[in-house]
């Protein structure tokens, strides 16, 4: 049983104006796998590093399994690290790299040998065991980096951005492989990284920072369909989500219905792909102009200006580029409501 | 010699009959020293000195041999500039180490007071480390001729650099592996810095090789004279046999030479890391 408990981790670095993470909880389950989620230098490699033991945090408790880890050092707390920049010992072979962690825990001999068969098998690794890490190429490495973690089978496997140092069609390519190796292995996984698309395929749950506090924690699904703040929505969803003051919507010729109608604080959201958009007028559309056309392939991307506010839409029509004048139009229950002053989901 | 390659053949001729130049000014000695060794007495003064011997002799060496008792001094030597090297390479690796990857309060003020003692000049604490060893009962002792040099300031600021620029990540990699802090140091630290230490190394043998004031301080009877110090003590005791005294200096600087030209490639290396790495 492997659950990590965080209860409300807080770190200021020491003579640093202001804290790196606020009051951080929330519970990692057994066999989950968790994404650590947030732009850059909102404190997730600290926080992994708090995890691991290899920085104090100045409050609050991490705990493995009811066990509290204040205390314990990182060697005790069986949890692998993979970093960044994979870390690999450049003097010893890729075999003494998967194999010391166990060596030095006085693991039988066999039990070993097995051991690194299987997980450098797994990895596609059993040519490269002699050779030293200078000799391997960016996505070797990354294998016996996590070869090295994995075959010490520990309890809570820690992944610091560990693709992002590949090419971008090695990284497509890893995430998948990824996550059905952490399934195969039944781990218990705390990963971090600050693309979206890797916390919203490979997540069970995802938890969004940013600058050092949790702006939510959710499945993938429930991110996506119910961010908690501005933040969130426009956070997540590429080309990200449109957001609209409510005189905005008035300008733009939209009458608001419902509750949210009568709120003066009142901040709409609607994702681009909510967007239906039509090349010829259609009754009770509204109209814009075409500001921008950006065809991807499968979907197209419309920059619109209606009532003079900026929209974008993702289509799946193909759009003709003479076209300039486009009606669209969007259903209630896309809508996302937010509150202005507070930035949080109404 | 890279910078050389763009060059006319006028600047190029002159580059290297001036390193041509150095090379002869700085070997010239040795040669001499060896030549010298293998000559005659009356050869050594004749008015037209020649490179090589016109007769090639044994004698300087074999009075070498007769003077002193060369084994016993050549023991010392080697008891000497081992036991700094092998103890001082170790101690300032683990300083270092502290220095550039442990955290502890005041790690900064601490190592700058080392640096500032890296002015004083060791004349100036050579008689208070005689009293102190001599307080201690360490006079006339292998322990106390080796204890001073096990410990230096300058190797211990070089390494400091050298281990600054290994990534932290790699000992916090080994943490978690479950290294422990000695293994850490022991199998990863000094292993990744072999070229330094290969450096230093050198220096340090070399410097407690050739060291003549400290072991004639602290060495009071003749049986526990270094090679220096017991071939300095025949320097005019023969009205100056030298012939015999060059054979003595070729005996001192062989085992140099070959330390240095086994540790040449690694040495080379970190002196190059350490220019650009400042
Ligand atoms: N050892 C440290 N000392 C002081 N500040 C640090 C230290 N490590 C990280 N920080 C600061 O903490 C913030 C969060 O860093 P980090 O956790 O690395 O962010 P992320 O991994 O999300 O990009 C940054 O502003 C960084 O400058
Ligand atoms: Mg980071």
């Amino acid at each position: 049983m492997a659950e990590v408990e965080l209860s409300n981790i807080s770190k200021t670095f020491e003579g640093a104006p202001r804290p790196v993470l606020t009051d951080i909880s929330f519970t990692v389950k057994d066999t989950e796998f968790v994404s650590l989620l947030g732009p850059s230098g909102c404190g997730k490699t600290t926080l992994l590093r708090i995890i691991a033991g290899l920085e104090d945090q100045t409050s609050g408790k991490v705990a493995i399994g009811a066990l509290d880890m204040n205390r314990v050092a990182p060697r005790d707390r069986d949890m692998a690290f993979v970093f960044q920049n994979y870390a690999l010992y450049p003097h010893f072979s890729v075999e003494d790299n998967i194999s010391l962690g166990l060596r030095l825990r006085k693991v039988d001999k066999a039990e070993i040998t097995a051991r690194v068969k299987t997980t450098t098998e797994m990895l596609g690794l059993e040519a490269l065991l002699e050779r030293k890490p200078r000799a391997l190429s960016g996505g070797q490495r990354q294998r016996v980096a996590l070869a090295r973690a994995l075959v010490r089978n520990p309890k809570v496997f820690l992944l610091d951005e560990p693709l992002s140092n590949l090419d971008a069609k090695l990284r497509d390519k890893t995430r998948g492989e990824l996550r059905l190796l952490f399934k195969k292995v039944n781990g218990t996984v705390i990963y971090v990284t600050h693309d979206q698309i890797e916390a919203m395929t490979m997540s069970d749950k995802i938890v969004i920072l940013q600058e050092g506090k949790i702006q939510q924690v959710g499945t993938p699904s429930e991110i996506y369909e119910k961010p908690a703040n501005i933040f969130v929505a426009t956070f997540i969803g590429m080309p990200q989500m449109n957001i609209l003051q409510k005189k905005e919507m008035t300008a733009m010729g939209y009458a608001l219905s419902g509750p949210e109608a009568g709120l003066s604080d009142l901040t709409c959201g609607i994702r681009p792909e909510d967007l239906e958009v039509s090349a010829a007028p259609r009754e009770g559309w509204l109209e814009a102009a075409v500001d921008l056309c950006e065809p991807t392939g499968a979907l197209t991307t419309l920059t619109l200006s209606a009532g003079g506010t900026a929209l974008r839409c993702s289509t799946t029509l193909k759009w003709p580029l003479a076209q300039t004048r486009a009606w669209f139009t969007f259903k209630r229950e896309h809508m996302h409501f937010f509150s202005t002053a507070e930035g949080t989901r109404l | 010699m890279a910078a050389a390659k763009r060059h006319s053949p006028a600047y190029k001729f002159a580059f290297y009959a001036f390193m041509l130049a150095s090379v002869v000014i700085t070997l010239f000695p040795f040669v001499w020293m060896l030549s010298t060794s293998f000559k005659s007495p009356g050869e050594i003064f004749t008015k037209t000195p020649t490179i090589l011997p016109q007769l090639w002799t044994l004698a300087g060496y074999r009075n070498l041999f007769a003077a002193v008792n060369m084994g016993l001094h050549l023991f010392n030597s080697v008891i000497y500039a081992v036991s700094v090297t092998v103890l001082s390479v170790l101690f300032n690796a683990m300083a270092a180490y502290a220095f550039a990857k442990l955290r502890f309060p005041g790690r900064e003020k601490l190592f700058a007071l080392l640096l500032v003692t890296m002015m004083v000049p060791g004349q100036v604490t050579m008689l208070p480390v005689f009293l102190i060893l001599k307080s201690m009962g360490l006079l006339n002792s292998y322990a106390g001729l080796v204890l001073p040099g096990t410990a230096a300031v300058f190797a211990i600021f070089m390494l400091r650099q050298f281990m600054a620029e290994i990534p932290e990540e790699i000992l916090e990699a080994a943490r978690i592996d479950g290294f422990s802090e000695f293994a850490i140091f022991w199998r990863i630290m000094l292993p990744l810095c072999k070229p330094i230490i290969a450096t230093l190394t050198v220096f340090s043998f070399i410097g407690a090789w050739n060291d003549f004031l400290w072991p004639l301080i602290i060495m009071l009877r003749e049986d526990k004279y270094t090679l220096p110090v017991a071939l300095a003590g025949l320097n005019g005791q023969y009205n100056t046999d030298w012939g015999l005294l060059m054979a003595g200096a070729v005996v001192v600087v062989l085992p140099a030479v070959i330390i240095f030209l086994m540790a040449q490639k690694h040495y080379i290396k970190g002196i190059a890391a350490g220019a650009v790495k400042g």
